[in-house]
């Protein structure tokens, strides 16, 4: 699920919509988090499916780690590429926001993160300054975005987090220890 | 899956957000199908959900004859209701343009047929609006729903069908398919009045789909499920302000 304080705008004719944040959101914020609703498809599990869906699966689905397609429920489909984008972590289970977000400002993730396959490369146009021209399907985006990532889940625990309850703290733990951050401040009890 | 010539408008805080025609869609066009991807919810599966996800649920999907709750994946979940709606249901799969739809004009369905459980105040502003909107309705009307539903199918055949790739039809649905293929422009389609779930009644206030959904249900599990998940109440004047919560 998107976090609550963003809506869908139109960009243009090109682009078609987007994600736009209506209130300030905090870098460390959790933007979107991967929900029951949101549909999860092993690989080959859609191959049944008839050539009339691929274009449609290619719009509206992105693949995980695993290969799986993830078809989210809500607004979270709408989010657009951009070289420096505003949010990130998808792998994770959920995404947070890697900067401030300012109200009116797009949320965007790095499409090269979300394991293109070999032929998913594309001509890019999303005008930030460090726009690389071309985003490659060959995964370099995420080691690329590692340390912005790091940073951001840093705050974590000092921002508010509207979505909280759909992130298993088991996840947000693993989410921290993936891009080596220590995984909990949990700490243990003095031995008496 | 709803029509690809439309898009989601906000209308009003009243009523929210609504689906608008982006292009002429010619009467006989399937406006919406029912496709892979729309989520068929258990009332345990819906109960079981973190509860920001379950209101989700509660305001945005339907219940189908069998007591699924029907959540479409996309915005066709959206549809507002009219007394004069631009479509009818047929079957368990499709609605019919029963009029052509100019550009920029609200795509609009029957919410008396899809066992809301509770009835509305409506405001669709249309002449012969009903004032109230109740799942009773159908008992009454069904006979003119049937028959702008089959005016509308014959020109079904004729018109094009963007959506027909990507049906899920059902077993009430293959009719209506087989009809279609043949280019027939006449059929015994399915009536509305089948499309309400049995034991359907007028749940009042607040109780809403669920009433609705687990009408079948033992009365013990009935007595919980309305009293821990029933929406609370601001939520339930907030929805009941609204022509309705979409399909
Ligand atoms: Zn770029
Ligand atoms: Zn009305």
């Amino acid at each position: 699920m998107i976090h609550p304080d963003t809506e869908v705008r139109r960009v243009d004719d090109v682009v078609g919509v987007g994600v736009f944040a209506t209130a300030f959101i905090p870098r460390g914020t959790i933007t979107w988090a991967l929900d029951p609703l949101d549909q999860v498809f092993a690989p080959g599990s859609l191959d049944g499916l008839g050539p009339s869906w691929e274009a449609w699966l290619d719009h509206h689905t992105y693949r995980d780690r695993e290969a799986r397609r993830i078809l989210c429920w809500d607004a979270a489909r709408a989010m657009n590429h951009s070289c420096e984008p505003t949010c990130g972590g998808s792998d994770l289970g959920f995404e947070v926001a890697l900067v401030d977000i300012a109200p009116g400002e797009q949320l965007t993730n790095d499409y090269g993160t979300l394991h293109l396959e070999p032929n998913e490369g594309f001509v890019c146009r999303c005008g930030a300054p460090g726009c690389r021209g071309v985003v490659a399907p060959d995964g370099s985006a995420w080691e690329r975005g590692l340390p912005l990532l790091r940073e951001a889940l840093t705050y974590l625990t000092v921002v508010p987090q509207p979505l909280a309850p759909l992130v298993a703290p088991a996840v947000l733990r693993a989410g921290r220890r993936a891009v080596g951050l220590p995984g909990t401040e949990r700490r243990r009890r003095p031995s008496l | 899956m709803i029509h690809p010539h439309t898009e989601l408008r906000y209308v009003s805080s009243t009523v929210g957000h609504g689906v608008f025609a982006t292009a002429f869609i010619p009467k006989g066009t399937f406006l919406w199908v029912l496709d892979p991807f729309d989520r068929i919810l258990t009332v345990d599966e819906v109960r079981d959900l973190p509860p920001v996800l379950k209101q989700a649920v509660e305001r945005w999907a339907y219940v189908d004859p069998t007591g699924h709750f029907v959540f479409c994946w996309d915005h066709g979940r959206f549809m507002n209701h009219s007394c004069r709606p631009t479509s009818r249901g047929i079957g368990d799969a499709f609605e019919i343009a029963v009029r052509d739809v100019l550009p920029g004009e609200e795509l609009t369905c029957e919410y008396g047929i899809l066992n809301i459980g509770k009835t509305f105040d409506c405001a669709c502003g249309q002449l012969g609006c009903r004032g109230r909107v109740g799942p009773g309705d159908v008992e009454r009307l069904f006979p003119s729903w049937d028959a702008e539903a089959e005016d509308a199918f014959r020109h079904a055949a004729s018109v094009p069908q963007p959506l027909l790739p990507f049906v899920k039809a059902g077993p009430r649905d293959h009719a209506v398919l087989d009809a279609l293929a043949r280019g027939a422009t006449s059929v015994t389609l399915p009536s509305h009045r089948e499309y309400r779930r049995e034991g359907a009644h007028d749940a009042g206030e607040g109780e809403g789909l669920w009433a609705i959904a687990g009408v079948h249900e033992n009365p013990q599990r009935r007595a919980r499920t309305t009293r821990a998940d029933r929406p609370s109440a601001t939520r339930r004047r907030a929805s009941s302000r609204r022509v309705g919560a979409a399909r």
